[in-house]
């Protein structure tokens, strides 16, 4: 946040302010429309707990589901996006855009989080904006592990907070498309019984967007590399580093329509994910471990009135996991097959009603 | 000789024609609002409140009016105001235009505003108030009022219009006085159309009829240049005592008179007169072309 205040100090200070044009009082910069968007999206997910097809037909799995009875979920996920977009440099658009997300698993408590960003955008041309953001989100709910930390091998809730920022620089190629190449670093924060998976996360982005007629093409290779922070950290359970890179690949098309339909998206992504530490001997389940996550979404989107969108969207994701290892699991007593426990499929579908206000208070 | 003395002569005509029109202030000075359009600074009134004016006629008034509206607004809503003209006559002006992307507001930026709507009423001899009126408060209008005087023209040639639907163009012959006079007649969305070419200047007469004992009548028309609105004309008439319509027992009004100037650029323009207003009387036109 704090980033934030400084860069609308400094824009407001240093704006270039020389010409007739820009002779407009400081008030008159600031108080200026604000634009809402309010979205509720309602849906189902199968799977919260990413569960294998084995864990699925095994009745041991819920005892580490905690209170849920089901492995999957309906959500209720309302959001809110505040632009705020004040005039301070000479026919040059800035935006500082707030969002945030309320995501309610009512099958599944432990899974319910919040989300909030916020962002900077300077326009410096048509396609060709620079973007700064920080994003924060709480209580990301993966499933109940055993705390290798604690005596008896209880299962604890394993979740994290996780906050970012980021930058990106976007390019126009004019009939070409256009691209934009982004960077981000991330902190994710277990909760106490799981500081051990700790990590700090740099991530590299290029992603070009082209378009043809009343069809938008967009292709994003990325790459990240995950640091194992807690590494060595003096517990028992942090002498195993679980750091990973991955790399992947997600395109989309999008046409528009002036139908029943404002446009139809496909798209997809697949993405490698290949933990570092090759010493089995402290934790089978990460090492020599990889897997390929490939994912597949479809959307529909339909504006209503002038201000009311809905838009119908189902996701699929596969992951593959490939370990020439097995795991003793210590509450059962027997081995797991790493490549069957943690693979999964999962499917999630959301509708979502948005509504655009704009709120000009200061006219 | 060549014609080139006097085509000075013309342009002189209408550069003192354009000076001579000048905006006129409403006693609410401090709602003033000035928009950069192409450039140039221009003052406007907000309608937030009612604006008052008062005018001293003979004048046209050309009522210019904007709607501002946040830049990212995706659909633009129409607009209304009330004109009340000495607190007698009034009429409500009614606009949905597009964007106009070279309008700047210092006072108000990230916000657009439409094109310009121009809506022309004729002030008589004394003194006037024109009161502009808000009808909704949630909406942002600006507004301007410029005054221009009436003009003479001379060296007056009979424009020959065509009606727009291919039918045969109706006419009315009024007697006025000794003199019989051809009027177009036009019901309510009829047009007619014209060509003409400049320098020059077209004087449009137009009158309203009356069906029964009315004495006075608002009638409104539109006219287009090239098919896009140039202006629509609010006229107040009272009933002409000497004038009749031959065949007819429908009274006639008093005839009003509008301007249309056209610079040397202007070649060959096609131009549509739209009757509007009212719904039960037809409107009579006369079209003259001058220098």
């Amino acid at each position: 946040m704090r980033v934030f205040i400084i860069i609308f100090c400094l824009c407001t200070l240093f704006g270039n302010y020389s010409d007739s044009k820009d002779n407009i009082p400081i008030k008159s910069r600031l108080l200026v429309p604000i634009y809402l968007k309010y979205g509720l999206s309602l849906g189902y997910d199968d799977n919260v707990f990413r569960f294998s097809d084995s864990e699925k037909n095994n009745d041991d799995s819920y005892s580490y589901m905690g209170s849920s009875e089901t492995y999957d979920s309906s959500i209720i996920k309302p959001t809110a996006r505040v632009l705020y977009s004040p005039y301070l440099f000479k026919d040059k658009l800035t935006n500082f855009i707030f969002y945030f997300n309320l995501s309610s698993y009512n099958e599944i408590k432990d899974k319910s989080n919040q989300l909030y960003s916020i962002r900077f955008d300077y326009k410096v041309g048509p396609y060709n904006w620079f973007k700064i953001g920080y994003r924060s989100t709480k209580n990301n709910f993966l499933r109940y592990y055993t705390d290798q930390d604690m005596p008896g091998n209880k299962y604890a809730k394993c979740s994290y907070d996780s906050e970012s920022i980021y930058f990106s620089y976007s390019f126009n190629f004019n009939r070409y498309g256009w691209s934009r190449i982004k960077f981000s670093k991330s902190n994710q924060f277990f909760n106490p019984s799981f500081t051990e998976f700790d990590l700090d996360i740099l991530r590299a982005s290029i992603n070009h967007n082209y378009r043809y007629k009343t069809y938008s093409l967009s292709i994003t290779a990325f790459k990240d590399i995950a640091n194992n922070t807690s590494y060595k950290s003096g517990l028992n359970s942090s002498h195993f580093d679980r750091s990973y890179n991955t790399l992947g690949v997600n395109a989309s098309i999008k046409k528009e329509m002036n139908q029943f339909l404002s446009y139809i998206k496909l798209g997809g992504s697949i993405s490698e994910r290949s933990y570092t530490s090759q010493d089995s001997s402290l934790d089978a389940l990460h090492s020599k471990r990889s897997h390929i996550e490939t994912s597949f979404f479809i959307q529909l989107s339909k504006k209503i009135k002038e201000k009311i969108t809905v838009d119908l969207k189902y996701n699929f994701i596969y992951r593959d996991t490939n370990s020439d290892l097995d795991w003793f699991d210590g509450s059962f007593a027997q081995n797991f097959d790493i490549d069957a426990l943690k693979s999964f499929k999962q499917n999630q579908i959301l509708i979502k009603f948005s509504y655009d206000m704009e709120v000009d208070l200061f006219y | 000789m060549s014609q080139i003395p006097f085509h000075r002569l013309v342009y002189i005509l209408f550069i003192l024609s354009v000076l001579v029109s000048k905006p006129i202030n409403p006693i609410q000075l401090e709602l003033d609002e000035v928009l950069t359009i192409y450039g140039k600074d221009r003052v406007y009134y907000s309608l937030a409140d009612s604006l008052t004016y008062y005018v001293q006629g003979p004048k046209v008034i050309d009522i210019h009016s904007r709607l501002a509206f946040p830049g990212l607004t995706k659909k633009i809503k129409p607009y209304k105001f009330k004109v009340v003209i000495d607190e007698v006559d009034s009429f409500i002006v009614s606009h949905h235009f597009k964007k106009d992307s070279d309008v700047f507001s210092r006072m108000h930026p990230r916000h657009s505003h439409t094109s310009s709507g121009i809506d022309v009423i004729n002030i008589p001899k004394g003194i006037h108030r024109i009161d502009i009126i808000p009808l909704d408060r949630n909406l942002n209008i600006n507004v301007r009022l410029i005054a221009k005087a009436f003009r003479k023209i001379k060296d007056i040639e009979n424009l020959n219009p065509i009606a727009g639907n291919k039918d045969k163009l109706n006419h009315k012959v009024l007697k006025v006085r000794d003199k019989n006079i051809k009027y177009y007649s036009l019901a309510k969305n009829n047009k007619l159309f014209f060509n003409a070419s400049g320098p020059s200047v077209i004087k449009i007469i137009s009158r309203t009829t009356f069906d029964n004992d009315e004495k006075r009548g608002y009638y409104q028309f539109k006219i287009r240049e090239n098919n896009k609105l140039i202006s629509t004309h609010h006229m107040f008439s009272n009933i002409s005592n000497g004038t009749s319509m031959r065949k007819s027992s429908l009274g006639v009004s008093q005839f009003r008179t509008t301007f249309i100037t056209l610079s040397e650029l202007d070649k060959n323009n096609e131009y549509e007169i739209e009757a509007i207003y009212p719904s039960n009387s037809d409107a009579l036109f006369k079209l003259v072309q001058g220098k």
